[in-house]
């Protein structure tokens, strides 16, 4: 029995010793009550009454102190078996009381030790402030760790009661300390888990299976019903699910009760009436005799995520689509350990370009009978390069299923595994490149006829690298403008070669460099020779492999430009000559001016409607208007009645731009003249050429028209008389043609006959007899000649005259050789001067020659010496020839008559002939439009003359 | 007069006057045995192509020459020149124009339809002989005839 522990009770109440004095004062009570009475049946009742409340005593305080020992064992076990540390410290910080724990915690009990001895000092520093407190009557409470000297650091809860005396001082106090490390980290987990609970985005509720009732839930389910957590709790489950859902709900709630657990797609419904997606989730918890304790359901809103499969969806469709459309296909091929390759999938593209399914790619020897002979090799090569861990890209050409040549391009990645060392399978990607092959080949036939367009371009083409300058390429064009060969021009600048000019290759990098290109930029070079050239040059630039370039194309302006400065000077010129033109213009105006007024021409100007403008004083006057300016304005529809025909010719003037060029009219004017009038009618045009008025002239032609028909009356007598001539002159060429043949012949038998007579009858005509015949004969001659005379007269005035240069003195040589005998040259001196030539008839000349010459001889035929001369004189517009005779010579009386047909101023017995020589002389000449003479003197000679015009101006 | 069988002048001409001149004067020479006479122009195409009355004259001897007027009835001279230069065996037949016209016309077609000649007659009969005889003389003697 401790008395501390006794004496720390006693301030309480006791209801037990209440109790028990209670039953002692009812029995006390009831023997004093009934005393008397027992005394009477027994002496001895005192000692009954002593030994009754003796054993009542000892009964009671048995009961009591084994109650009370019971009570304090209990205690004790109680005390020691907690797990807390019960102690009581007194004021002195003793330890008067440790329990047992504090053996399990610090290996001993601290029973006696001062707090920090026992504790150690780190623990004592801790809890020393709760000590005093606890020490000043103050109950204290706290949590915290408490770094123990043995037994570690625990995380404690403490409780200190101070022990207070009955005068209030604090004689020490109880503590009560529990280790909650556990306790502390369940309740960390515990929060956490809560925390967890709490924060998690899925939201959670748990309900109880025996009501169906939501007992809790997180934040988020409550978020996911867009309300507060309270206005969920306590609400049955179902309840929250879209009424047309809620047989499937049922079912995996039941299904998630049997087996544990069931995941699920439903529809919730939010209190607003919101219907939304939900993936559940449902864990039944069982007990430990699997008895269903509760359930949690995580539920996720997945309105997003299916929103997102939609899309998804939508994705794979559209990537379907795509990959069925794409000319491209990708793969997976599984490599064996044998190195063989089998595909294990191929996208659809693969089917569509190559026409091979899946399933038939599996097949031996596939891709050997697709493939095209000649790229085997290079897929061989391409899957070496592969297995041997590589990527590799190769172009390859199939055969489709179709028959159809495509190439591919493959694109292939090894996937090495580090623990086979081998590759074990592969996937790629393959493009149909088909047309971009075909592109290729084209761009490189295309390339091929640049380069030939390049080469064979009439315009010069260079191509320089820009970094350093360099010619790189150039055409034959340029080679041939500058004079360089191909050799001598590449690889260097242009100025190395001299053939830019430094200033302007300047001017021209720096425009490049600003704008990267150069339109037809005026620039001057040098040809090889030195010649400086003027050149139009335009540059790109281009990028080749990376670098860049510039393709100039040149174009030769020198010829142009030399023609543009002839062109300036020619301007310059110009310039002057208008600055003059201008002066004369003014000068013209004031000349039409006066034009206008003294003509005495109708002159006028009108407009495109026919109206006046401006006209001369002369048809005003006609108009019967005193100044010209009357006019203005008004149209011939003003002044004459029948202007229609007028107006109607100037319109079309006006509209189809032909003049119209001396119509000749009656005109019958307002101011009452009648006159013939030719006009002319042109269109007025401006300086750029349109038609703007009409520009008239009319000219009094009365007199003339008069005169005109006089003339035409003329002209037809004149034809009349032309056709009688030409009658009466075929009548002659027939007339003539039968005299030739006709009037010959009987002379011809005249003559001959006589003849006859004369030879065959010789003996019996006598001499006279024979003289008669000869005259006959002779008469018939002369018939003969007469005819040839008249004839070649006559022929000579109709025959055509062919002319051409005659050389008259070669002529008149060769006609006079004709003629004369050997006997006339000794007799005759010829004095033939030299004589210029003449356009004339070469035989008609021939004949005149023939007949001068042939006279002259006749008629110097009776003299001894004789002399004829041959000349010529020249006139103003004439060539004069002469023959001179120094003959028989003539009367100059008669001189007119010489000329004349058959005209003779001789007789026959002086001189032969029959008078038509001179005057077929006449004829000819007369013909070449010249003229004939002669003078003479008789017994002293004739001169002959005979005139021919100069040049041309023959008429007949 | 003359052997019809051997023919060596052919002499066509309708004035009897001039005829007859000209035989005198071949006869001068005595080139005028051989000579046939006729009066136009059909009867010398009859006598040349052997046909109407001449029918079966033996062809194979031509005459040496033709001397042909112009001014003939029927057919005239220059159509006479033309027939026989358009046959192919008479063309080489020599034939002389012998006429009174000297236009030059008549001349140039003479010569372009293949006359070998044109000699104009004379008024004068000493010419007109001289004419005659030179021609007979040149055609039947100096000339060499085709076989």
């Amino acid at each position: 029995m401790n008395k501390s522990l006794l004496s720390s009770l006693s301030g309480y109440p006791n209801w037990e010793a209440l109790k028990i004095t209670g039953i002692y004062l009812i029995l006390g009570s009831v023997w004093i009550l009934f005393s008397g009475r027992l005394a009477t049946i027994s002496p001895y009742k005192d000692w009954g009454y002593l030994l009754v409340t003796a054993l009542l005593l000892y009964w009671l305080i048995n009961r009591f102190a084994s109650r009370l020992q019971a009570n304090i064992k209990q205690l004790h076990l109680l005390i020691n078996a907690l797990p807390a540390l019960i102690s009581y410290v007194d004021s002195n910080r003793h330890y008067q009381f440790t329990n047992e724990s504090y053996r399990e915690w610090f290996g001993e009990k601290a029973q006696g030790k001062y707090l920090e001895e026992a504790l150690g000092q780190a623990a004592y520093q801790k809890i020393s402030k709760y000590v005093d407190r606890a020490l000043s009557g103050e109950t204290v409470y706290y949590e915290t760790e408490i770094p123990y000297q043995d037994g570690g650091a625990r995380f404690v809860n403490a409780t200190y009661i101070p022990d207070v005396a009955a005068n209030g001082q604090v004689k020490g106090f109880f503590a009560l300390v529990q280790d909650i490390s556990e306790q502390k980290e369940a309740r960390e987990k515990l929060r956490q888990w809560a925390d967890a609970f709490e924060g998690c985005a899925h939201g959670i509720a748990i309900d109880d299976p025996d009501t169906n009732r939501i007992v809790v839930c997180n934040p988020a389910f409550a978020n996911m019903h867009k309300c507060r957590v309270e206005d969920i709790v306590g609400f049955s489950i179902l309840s929250l699910y879209a009424p047309s859902d809620h047989e499937h709900v049922r079912a995996n709630i039941e299904r998630a009760d049997q087996i544990g657990h069931a995941r699920y797609e439903s529809r919730m419904i939010r209190k607003d009436g919101s219907i939304f997606p939900v993936q559940m989730d449902i864990v039944s918890v069982l007990g430990d005799d699997g008895e269903l304790l509760y359930r949690v359901t995580t539920s996720q809103d997945i309105s997003e995520r299916k929103r997102a499969e939609k899309i998804l969806q939508e994705s794979e469709e559209r990537y379907r689509m795509v990959s069925e459309l794409t000319s491209d296909y990708a793969y997976k091929d599984r490599v064996e350990a044998d190195g063989s390759i089998m595909p294990e999938w191929f996208t659809e593209s693969f089917t569509k370009i190559t026409g091979y399914t899946l399933e038939e790619t599996r097949m031996a020897g596939f891709w050997q009978q697709i493939l095209y002979p000649e790229d085997i090799p290079i897929l061989v090569s391409h899957i070496q390069k592969i297995l041997s861990g590589q990527s590799d890209a190769d172009e390859v050409r199939v055969i489709t299923k179709a028959g159809e040549t495509r190439w591919l391009r493959d694109f292939a990645n090894p996937i090495w595994d580090a623990d086979q060392k081998r590759v074990v399978s592969l996937y790629g990607a393959v493009q149909d490149i088909t047309e971009s092959k075909n592109a290729e080949v084209a761009l490189q036939q295309s390339e091929e006829r640049f380069a030939s367009v390049f080469h064979s371009s009439p315009t010069p083409i260079a191509l320089t690298r820009l970094a350093d300058g360099k010619i790189m390429n150039v055409n034959e064009a340029f080679c041939q403008l500058f004079g360089y060969s191909h050799e001598e021009i590449i690889g260097h600048t242009s100025l190395e070669l001299g053939i830019s000019d430094p200033e302007s290759r300047q001017k021209a990098v720096e425009t490049l460099k600003e704008k990267g290109v150069i339109r037809d930029l005026e620039q001057k070079a040098r040809n090889r020779n030195g010649a400086q050239l003027h050149i139009l040059n335009s540059v790109e630039t281009i990028n080749v492999n990376g670098e860049s370039y510039a393709l100039t194309t040149i174009i030769d302006i020198t010829e142009r430009k030399r023609a543009e400065a002839a062109l300036q000077k020619t301007y310059d010129e110009l310039e002057i000559k208008v600055q003059e033109r201008t002066a004369a213009l003014s000068q013209a105006n004031a000349l039409l001016q006066a034009l206008l007024d003294y003509m005495p021409d109708q002159i006028y100007f009108k407009d495109l409607r026919c109206r006046f403008i401006r006209n001369s004083r002369s048809q005003a006057s006609l108009l019967g208007l005193s100044d010209p300016i009357q006019a203005v304005g008004k149209t011939d529809f003003d002044f004459f009645p029948h202007a229609a025909k007028a107006y109607a010719d100037e319109q079309e003037v006006m509209r189809s731009g032909k003049p119209l060029v001396d119509l000749e009219e009656w005109v019958v004017w307002p101011s009452g003249t009648e006159t013939w009038v030719s006009t002319t009618k042109v269109p007025l045009r401006n300086s750029d050429g349109e038609t703007i008025g009409i520009f008239g002239i009319s000219r009094d032609i009365t007199e003339r028209k008069h005169a005109e028909q006089a003339v035409q009356q003329l002209n037809a007598d004149l034809e009349q008389q032309a056709v009688q001539l030409q009658n009466a002159n075929k009548e002659l060429e027939a007339f003539s043609y039968s005299v030739s043949h006709d009037l010959r012949a009987p002379l011809r038998a005249i003559d001959g006959y006589t003849r006859i007579l004369v030879e065959d009858y010789e003996a019996i005509i006598d001499a006279e007899g024979k003289r008669v015949c000869s005259v006959i004969s002779a008469e018939a001659r002369r018939m003969g000649q007469l005819i040839d005379d008249l004839l070649t007269f006559s022929r000579l005035g109709r025959k055509e005259m062919h002319l051409s240069n005659i050389e008259m003195k070669a002529l008149a040589v060769s006609t006079l050789n004709e003629l004369i005998s050997e006997s006339d040259r000794e007799r005759v001196e010829f004095k033939i001067a030299s004589l210029p030539a003449v356009q004339a008839d070469s035989s008609l000349m021939h004949q005149v020659w023939i007949n001068l010459l042939s006279n002259a001889l006749k008629f110097t035929s009776k003299k001894e010496r004789a002399i004829i001369e041959v000349g010529s004189k020249s006139g103003q517009d004439e060539i004069i020839y002469y023959v001179h005779d120094s003959g028989a010579g003539f009367d100059m009386d008669y001189a007119n008559k010489l000329f004349g047909v058959f005209q003779r101023l001789h007789s026959e017995s002086e001189f032969e002939g029959t008078g038509v020589g001179l005057a077929i002389v006449q004829r000819i000449i007369r013909r070449h439009g010249g003229r004939v003479w002669a003078e003479g003197e008789v017994g002293n000679g004739a001169t002959f003359y005979f005139a021919l015009p100069r040049e041309e101006n023959h008429h007949e | 007069m003359n052997d019809k069988n051997i023919v060596e002048v052919l002499l066509v001409e309708d004035n009897p006057r001039d005829a007859e001149l000209t035989i005198r004067a071949l006869k001068r020479h005595n080139l005028a045995n051989q000579l046939f006479h006729v009066r136009d122009g059909a009867e010398a195409l009859d006598f040349l192509f052997a046909r109407g009355k001449y029918e079966g004259r033996p062809t194979d001897i031509s005459p040496k020459v033709v001397l042909l007027d112009l001014k003939l009835p029927k057919v005239n001279g220059l159509e006479v020149l033309r027939l026989m230069k358009d046959d192919s065996h008479l063309h080489t037949i020599p034939v002389v124009m012998v006429t009174s016209s000297a236009e030059d016309p008549d001349i140039k077609a003479a010569y372009n339809l293949g006359a070998n000649g044109y000699v104009i007659k004379p008024v004068q009969f000493d010419a007109f002989m001289e004419a005659m005889s030179n021609l007979g003389v040149y055609w039947l003697m100096v000339n060499h005839p085709m076989k």
